[in-house]
């Protein structure tokens, strides 16, 4: 048995510590992906907080022997609360952009770097499935198995639509370059 | 042109900065959040409880199931009987019991084992009794004695054709009869109880 799947036992059991360790691992790729997808530090960092909380609670539900691993089941959850966000940010857009105005400091500058920025705003052009795709295969370098199950589609699948994407994508970076 | 910018955001994005808040506190105050996971003994017994209940569910169904091919004197027969009478209790109607028990008898009458024979005119005796008070009172007494007549005839033609079980076939009979003598008596009682009332209403005023 490999060390995190020691550490994930004994977490499953209740060992806070080993919990701890699995956050220490993982905190820093998720803290990242929630950022990129929010633009927004602080609330990346409570998304990024609550997933773990919520991956504390599923942990017991979690299981090696489907396949799965702890990185695709700890993105799964941060995934899903960064839809749960952006169905919530849709519906409050007007409120919002009033906030944005008034409250400037809230929203942090993270576009320091022209180049993150030209990609951010094509990938900010695709749609959510694809900005996942594109973030989860081409940043993270996840594997199309975690990928697929993230996402909830075949292997096969994300494949194919991996590699539209990044022609797709490179067609929009061309366009914001040009 | 596109790869290198590519290739380029995705350093910049590996090298996200990741704020003091999240680096320093974030695990301390996540673990202060985490609730103990202790071992869930409600949930286990819950689950248990219903497990056994749905097998307990699952095996009486079975039981009963298997034993509406039982015949008079097995072992599974006595469910068999158990399972007409609750449903008979339930809806209120007895037809289909009454019917049950008087096939078995026909059938047990040609059978030589005595002891088949036995039970089923037990049963069908109980039957009629407990059909008899449960109709008393209620409208479904003309229902009861059309069973009761299509019963006798059944008897009859069994009889007819020279069963060895000869007597008990005219006891289940008799028995069948008195039923109905017993429910029409109490059937004319009633109505003349009900015609009495009316008089003596009629006489007051």
């Amino acid at each position: 048995m490999d060390k995190l799947s020691i550490l994930i036992k004994r977490a499953q059991e209740g060992d806070k510590d080993a919990f701890g360790e699995i956050y220490n691992l993982f905190y820093k790729k998720i803290y990242r992906y929630c950022q990129f997808h929010t633009n927004n530090i602080e609330l990346a960092q409570d998304i990024c907080q609550e997933t773990f909380l919520k991956v504390w609670k599923a942990l017991p539900s979690f299981s090696q022997k489907k396949g799965g691993t702890l990185q695709a089941f700890v993105f799964k959850i941060a995934r899903n609360l960064l839809i749960d966000w952006s169905r919530k940010k849709k519906e409050s857009k007007l409120e919002e952009h009033l906030d944005l105005e008034s409250n400037g400091n809230l929203i942090d500058d993270i576009e320091r770097n022209a180049t993150i920025k030209i990609v951010r705003k094509a990938i900010m052009q695709l749609d959510e499935l694809e900005q996942q795709i594109i973030t989860l295969h081409y940043f993270e370098e996840l594997s199309g198995v975690e990928i697929a199950s993230i996402v909830g589609m075949n292997e096969g699948a994300v494949r194919v639509r991996t590699h539209r994407i990044l022609e797709k994508l490179k067609g929009l970076i061309g366009e914001e370059n040009v | 042109m596109s790869k290198d910018l590519l290739e380029q955001a995705k350093n910049e994005y590996l090298e996200t900065p990741v704020p003091e808040y999240i680096k320093h506190n974030g695990w301390p105050d996540l673990r202060v959040k985490l609730g103990n996971r202790g071992y869930d003994w409600m949930g286990l017994i819950l689950g248990r409880a219903l497990a056994f209940a749905a097998f307990g569910l699952f095996l009486t169904g079975a039981v009963v199931v298997s034993a509406q091919t039982a015949k008079p004197g097995n072992g599974l027969y006595t469910v068999k009987v158990l399972a007409d009478k609750v449903y008979a209790r339930a809806t209120g109607n007895y037809e289909m019991a009454i019917q049950r028990r008087a096939d078995e008898v026909i059938n047990s009458a040609g059978s030589p084992s005595q002891g088949g024979i036995e039970s089923a005119k037990k049963e069908y005796q109980n039957v009629l009794e407990e059909a008899r008070k449960n109709v008393k009172d209620s409208e479904s007494q003309d229902d009861f004695e059309k069973t009761l007549d299509d019963q006798e005839e059944k008897f009859k033609q069994e009889l007819e054709k020279g069963s060895e079980n000869e007597e008990h076939l005219n006891e289940v009979i008799r028995e069948t009869e008195d039923s109905r003598s017993r429910v029409k008596g109490e059937k004319s009682e009633g109505i003349d109880r009900n015609q009495e009332d009316k008089q003596g209403e009629r006489g007051k005023d």
